[in-house]
């Protein structure tokens, strides 16, 4: 949080166009994920209520009504970049410990998400720039644990714990990408009255 | 006298002492610094002998004893030579749980002779942890063996269960170690798909902890097989099946004992450089993988396996009409050494051509017979002339396309009709003009007069010529082609004068068989170049179509594009000879009949009623013939009123015999409902009970008295057989053995209706009713009591007004006042008895 500008900024200046391909965007990587979890319980016989309870991989404070639009997006951005860099590491470490040089559906699923979360990326950092944020990843790539364990087991679940953290953070992205536009449009409403009271004034 | 007996008390003291000593040194002779170490599945332990061991002078045993989870699971011994002791002493042993499971401690003590020693004891405890955990982890498993996995929980947690996946309760089982500590013993005989195979520890509730096993197979090599491509390395090939293990424990090939790794699984084939020379070797290839290693050798030598690799830069050199040189090079300079023979694939519009080419570094070849104007592809491959071990590759394919020609001779033949000659060719085919044709020429001369030429050109898009000529003498057609390379050989053939005396031929009858005709003849001695089957439709126009047999053959299958079935053929066998054609035989017949000519019944149908006739005749090629006629009426009117009348009288039968079954089946129902039993009358007279009997037919009317219909009361009571009547009949009709009555339904009352009366005279002793005639001899059983029987019969009754729908238009009587019955003999006090009860009401008609 301490990298980010904190100049004034207003969602008016977000295109709806770029909230709405992001969201988009959003709800495609939402299904493909919800298709690689599936496909990686199948491989790895878990059951949907297999539980990995622990605390979250991605560091960044949870997006907040209250706070400002530029602020969710730079939240969402930052957990996004994060899941990005566990997603690439969870694929090496996979391929390094448990690969089989086989290639099938999982595997493709597993690009798949992968690009299409950079491309999300691309999106949110679009929408970031244009709303005044910059995108400094907090805490950067070298605070995060991205080593994962040793024990096979325990990679099979740090690796599913990735998935579902990019499966949360999806919904979160769709969540607060869908909110953007009201934001945007009651900010530029009170703009609109702001300016309005001060022509009136003059 | 005291000191001897000093000294042998002293020396026996002694002798005693020294006796003891030893033996009290081997009763103290034990193990220690005892050590137990161990990983994985395997314990060690170390021990050294006391130092009093060393007075023992025969085989020292020590006895094992291990503990896991305190209970005693094997026993063992360790002999001590004399010796080794002193020595330190190790022993190991493999539990068949991972160390982690649970505690193992090894008890240990000597054994001499008789005499133990005090066990000794060394645990190694297992782990604890703060949460739940499987063991071994990762380890390594060959498929068939049987291993044990633990679940360890800390305390508090609640074992669920344990299991893989994929895995059937049947090859599992589960089993308690200790408090917190399960295990899981399985015969692993799948090997695992993914990775690895997880064996998971359920707690209660659902969380889940577990272990990763590689369950694989040894390397399992076949099939090997060593050869030389550049006559300076080996080559090997052979087949081995997925490990199933991960990619850092893939299994590695070694070739000739090098300790260099050849080639990992998958690659199954690998070279090194080796001295090629002329003699047999064993080569080895040595395939490991963590579980296990395996040794294949393939004896060879490796000048009797060269395996060629394929020509390179394959050149076309020179191409003409009919012949074209090729040459190549070898990448392998020992190959110019080599006695070579080389394939040549000629690829000629799909059709496969192989020519052999022989030489010592054969690198070149000519191509002989080739077709002018033509495309050709060709590939080259090779191998060794002497010890044949495999061709080479195919080279890469090389397209040319030769040079053109002047055309090959036609195809000629001829046709006679009338005083027209008509000389007819064959299309040339694309590999037969070898180049565009220009044009044909003809000449023809008589055979007489062979000096005197007649020639015409003809397009090039014309195959026949047609000459008014004088058939009556033979003549001499030539024909030939040209294209821009010059004009082919000439054909030349005669045309036969048409002699009417000459010889003629019977015409037999042919049938063609899959749509073509299958054709055989006597060879004759003047077909000297062969023999000529042409055919044509026998009637019409038609332009004859002919095909050429080599003279050792009296047969052919005469097939044609242009057959139609149902049209009749004639086929003529011509003997070539070096004059004019000679005609053999001709034979006529159908490639295949339109209609059947077997058959010998029609049906006609949807035809409508009326007089038909029906003509047969059959027809030939040449027309009908054998009409035969018959003349047929059909009424199909009859037949359908008949087969009406008859379905009719089904159904109302059905119909009835339903009623019936119905009727019989719910009688008590209907009769219950409908007629319900009436009781019999009680007449009693005053003081008395009883029932008198009262003749209705004996009622007392005049005769001359015009009564209208008479209103019929009754009792209420079950009817004997009664119906229910239409709806503006609202009566009850029951038949009783002795008579009838009749009784209104208060529940059909209809709307008052009133009809106009009409007059019946009534008949003496009946009622006058307007049912006697249906019921002629009905007769009336009056039930009365005395008093008041009116009202108490069917009160109701008498305030109804059915009777005035009587539908003969009968006007009941508005009242009964008074009638009058003629009593029986019987005393008309005593009690009557009625088997059946209604009351008859005249009514005047003057009310």
């Amino acid at each position: 949080m301490a990298a980010r500008r904190t100049r004034g900024m207003t969602g008016s200046d977000l295109s709806r166009a770029t909230v709405a391909r992001a969201t988009a965007i959003a709800e495609l990587l939402r299904y493909e994920c919800s298709i690689l979890l599936e496909l990686y319980r199948k491989k790895e016989s878990f059951t949907a209520d297999v539980t990995v309870t622990e605390s979250r991989l991605v560091s960044v404070p949870p997006p907040s009504s209250q706070l400002e639009t530029r602020d969710k997006l730079w939240c969402l951005h930052s957990a996004l970049l994060q899941c990005r860099s566990f997603l690439e590491r969870a694929i090496a470490k996979e391929e390094e410990q448990l690969g089989g040089g086989k290639k099938g559906d999982y595997e493709t699923q597993r690009k798949m998400v992968k690009e299409r979360l950079t491309i999300l990326l691309i999106n949110t950092g679009e929408l970031l720039k244009t709303a005044g944020g910059v995108m400094v990843l907090t805490p950067s790539s070298e605070g995060l644990e991205l080593d994962g364990p040793t024990i096979l087991f325990e990679l099979k679940l740090w690796i599913y714990r990735i998935f579902e953290e990019v499966d949360y953070w999806t919904k979160t992205a769709i969540t607060t990408l869908q909110a953007l536009p009201s934001v945007i449009a009651k900010e530029r409403a009170r703009t609109t009255r702001v300016r309005s009271m001060r022509s009136a004034r003059r | 006298m005291m000191i001897p007996w000093l000294l042998l008390v002293s020396l026996f003291g002694k002798s005693t002492q020294d006796g003891n000593g030893q033996e009290s040194g081997v009763l103290h002779c034990g193990a220690q610094n005892l050590k137990l170490t161990g990983s994985d599945q395997m314990i060690l332990l170390t021990w050294e002998d006391t130092p009093s061991c060393s007075a023992v002078q025969d085989v020292l045993i020590y006895e094992l004893e291990v503990l896991i989870a305190d209970k005693k699971e094997h026993y063992d011994e360790v002999a001590v030579a004399p010796d080794q002791i002193g020595s330190t002493h190790s022993w190991n042993w493999t539990s068949y749980l991972a160390l982690e499971c649970a505690s193992h401690s090894v008890r240990l003590r000597s054994r001499y002779k008789n005499h133990t020693s005090q066990w000794k004891q060394e645990t190694r405890p297992g782990h604890e942890t703060s949460k739940a955990q499987v063991y071994p982890k990762d380890k390594l498993f060959q498929v068939g063996s049987t291993a044990t996995f633990c679940c360890v929980l800390p305390a508090g947690e609640v074992f669920g269960k344990m299991s893989l996946p994929e895995y059937s309760s049947a090859d599992m089982n589960t089993t308690r170690i200790s408090n917190q500590t399960y295990a899981l013993t399985v015969h692993l005989n799948q090997a695992s798909k993914y990775s690895c195979t997880d064996v998971k520890c359920e707690l209660i509730p659902d969380v889940v902890y577990g272990a990763c096993a590689y369950i694989g197979y040894p390397p399992n090599v076949m099939d090997l097989q060593c050869e030389t491509r550049d006559l300076q390395s080996v080559d090997c090939y052979w087949t081995d099946k997925d490990s199933s293990l991960p990619s850092k424990n893939i299994t590695e090939y070694h070739l000739l004992g090098s300790p260099k790794i050849c080639a990992k699984w998958p690659e199954t084939r690998c070279s090194q450089e080796v001295r090629v020379d002329a003699r047999v070797r064993n080569w080895t290839l040595t395939a490991s993988n963590p579980l296990g290693e395996v040794k294949l050798s393939d004896t060879a030598d490796l000048t009797e396996r060269v395996h060629m690799f394929p020509p390179e830069g394959v050149t076309v050199l020179s191409v003409n009409a009919r012949n074209v040189s090729l040459d190549w090079k070898w990448t392998v300079q020992q190959y110019y050494n080599l006695s070579l023979i080389c394939q040549v694939n000629i690829i000629n519009h799909g059709e496969n051509t192989i020519s052999e080419h022989f030489g010592v570094g054969l690198n070149f070849a000519v191509l002989n017979d080739l077709i002018p104007n033509w495309t050709y592809n060709v590939g080259i491959r090779c191998r060794t002339a002497q010890h044949f071990w495999k061709w080479s590759s195919w080279s890469t394919n090389v397209n040319f396309h030769t040079k053109g020609d002047v055309p090959d001779a036609l195809d000629v033949w001829m046709q006679v009709m009338d005083n027209q000659i008509i000389t007819i060719w064959k299309m040339p085919l694309a590999n037969q003009s070898h180049g565009h044709i220009e044009d044909y020429e003809v000449t023809w001369t008589k055979t007489t007069q062979r000096e005197r030429q007649n020639r015409t050109k003809v397009a090039p898009n014309n195959y026949s010529l047609v000459l008014s000529l004088d058939t009556t003498v033979g003549h001499i057609v030539t024909v030939t082609a040209r294209n821009i390379n010059g004009s082919s050989s000439p054909s030349t053939i005669t045309i036969p004068s048409s002699n009417p005396d000459g010889t003629k031929v019977n015409t037999s009858s042919i049938i063609g068989s899959n749509g073509s005709f299958n054709l055989s003849w006597s060879a004759s001695p003047t077909a000297s170049c062969g023999y000529i089957v042409d055919w044509c439709p026998t009637l019409g126009n038609c332009t004859v179509e002919w095909l050429k047999v080599p003279p050792n053959q009296t047969n052919a299958s005469i097939f044609s594009k242009n057959f139609k079935d149902g049209l009749r053929y004639t086929l003529s066998v011509y003997a070539c000879t070096r004059g004019a054609p000679v005609l053999l035989q001709r034979r006529e017949g159908y490639v295949r009949e339109k209609n059947n000519p077997e058959a010998t019944s029609l049906t006609a149908r949807n035809l409508k009623n009326g007089s038909y006739i029906f003509t047969v005749k059959a027809r030939t090629a040449v027309g009908e013939c054998g009409a035969t006629s018959i003349t047929a009426t059909l009424n199909l009117l009859t037949d359908n009123l008949i087969g009406t009348v008859f379905i009719f009288l089904a159904a109302v039968f059905g119909l009835l015999s339903l009623i019936t079954i119905v009727c019989y089946r719910h009688w008590t129902c209907i009769k219950e409902t409908v007629y319900p039993p009436i009781p019999k009358p009680v007449l009693t007279s005053t003081g008395e009970h009883g029932c008198r009997h009262f003749q209705v037919d004996q009622c007392h009317y005049s005769e001359a008295d015009i009564t209208d219909v008479p209103e019929l009361y009754c009792r209420a009571g079950a009817p004997i057989n009664g119906f229910v009547s239409q709806e503006n009949m609202p009566f009850v009709f029951s038949q009783t053995p002795k008579g009838y009555y009749n009784q209104p339904l208060k529940k059909f009352t209809p709307p008052p209706l009133t009809l106009p009366s009409t007059a019946i005279p009534s008949q003496p002793g009946l009622p006058s009713s307007p049912f006697r005639r249906e019921f002629p001899n009905a007769s009336y059983n009056l039930i009365m009591q005395p008093g008041n029987q009116q009202s108490n019969f069917c009160p109701e009754l008498q305030e109804a007004t059915s009777l005035e729908r009587s539908s003969d238009g009968y006007q009941p009587h508005d009242h009964t006042e008074t009638f009058t019955t003629n009593q029986t003999e019987e005393d008309p006090d005593s009690p009557m008895s009625c088997v059946s009860t209604y009351i008859l009401l005249p009514q005047s008609s003057s009310r």
